[in-house]
């Protein structure tokens, strides 16, 4: 199910998705579970990301992960940590856009999160110039829990909402 | 839009990813001994070596290029924590104290990474 041809239309869904995205971020600081202290937070705002991925068309999908990641960048992390998430964040969408018609949406969502993980780690080596990926095993394994959550999230918002 | 249905393709990638996960995180913790230097790196550049074992209760300040103190580091029973940073997310602070080969301490918003090595050159260490 496609977006109606309207460009009105499209552009609404966009923004709201956006903004969705950044409500999500906020919602995840108000969860009393301090996921940042083992070195990764749930990314509650993929939900959307995904939702978009299978609604949305690809280059809207594009738009909303950079919109999500800097206004969420800007408002929570700071200019480095925005790198980061933007390396992450493009490499996890072609993963999942490779993966979206093969196969199913809680793997397409699992690997999305490992990816974004990945890319995130190889930012950070590139940028400090060293050796972190012994936090590689770690990151993967969390990619793959947080990524089945969202994945079961999505899968039942895809299946009620309409647009 | 056609949309896959939940396979036993699926169960078996993320099963193979996960073991694999898995077996290099067991991997690496068997692989690590306790360490005797600790190294501070800003922005990829070394900026303090600490001997580990000998140094009791020394408190590290890691500043930024301008000066500005951005981290204290606390070295205390051959482990190293941090003990305050200037930034939002407190992520160092929170982290478990280190002491064994390449565990390392990162703080993504200064750059820093404190990282324990073995005597012997740090580039060896790093596996």
């Amino acid at each position: 199910m496609q977006l109606g041809n309207s460009s009105v239309k499209r552009l609404t869904i966009c923004a709201l998705l956006v903004s969705l995205c950044f409500v999500f971020s906020f919602i995840e600081r108000l969860i009393p579970i301090d996921f940042y202290a083992y070195g990764f937070k749930l990314g509650l705002a993929n939900i959307v990301v995904v939702f978009a991925l299978y609604k949305c068309k690809i280059f809207d999908t594009l738009i909303i992960i950079i919109a999500k990641i800097l206004i969420s960048g800007i408002c929570f992390g700071g200019p480095v940590y925005l790198l980061y998430s933007l390396f992450g964040g493009i490499l996890s969408f072609l993963i999942m856009l490779v993966l979206k018609n093969r196969l199913h949406i809680f793997t397409v969502s699992i690997f999305g999160a490992i990816f974004f993980n990945i890319g995130q780690i190889l930012c950070a080596c590139l940028i400090m110039s060293s050796n972190l990926l012994y936090y590689l095993p770690v990151m993967i394994i969390a990619g793959v829990f947080t990524g089945l959550f969202i994945g079961l999230l999505t899968d039942i918002a895809i299946k009620r909402i309409k647009i | 839009m056609k949309r896959r249905k939940f396979s036993v393709v699926d169960i078996v990638i993320v099963l193979v990813v996960l073991i694999t996960a898995f077996s290099a995180l067991i991997f690496i913790n068997v692989m690590r001994t306790d360490g005797d230097k600790i190294e501070v790196k800003v922005k990829g550049e070394t900026f303090y070596i600490g001997d580990l074992q000998t140094e009791n209760k020394k408190e590290v300040k890691i500043t930024d290029s301008n000066g500005k103190t951005t981290n204290i580091l606390v070295i205390e029973n051959s482990t190293a924590y941090v003990k305050w940073a200037n930034c939002k997310d407190q992520k160092c602070v929170n982290h478990y104290r280190i002491s064994k080969v390449d565990e390392s301490i990162v703080c993504l918003p200064n750059e820093v990474e404190i990282r324990i090595v073995k005597n012997t050159g740090a580039e060896d260490a790093a596996w």
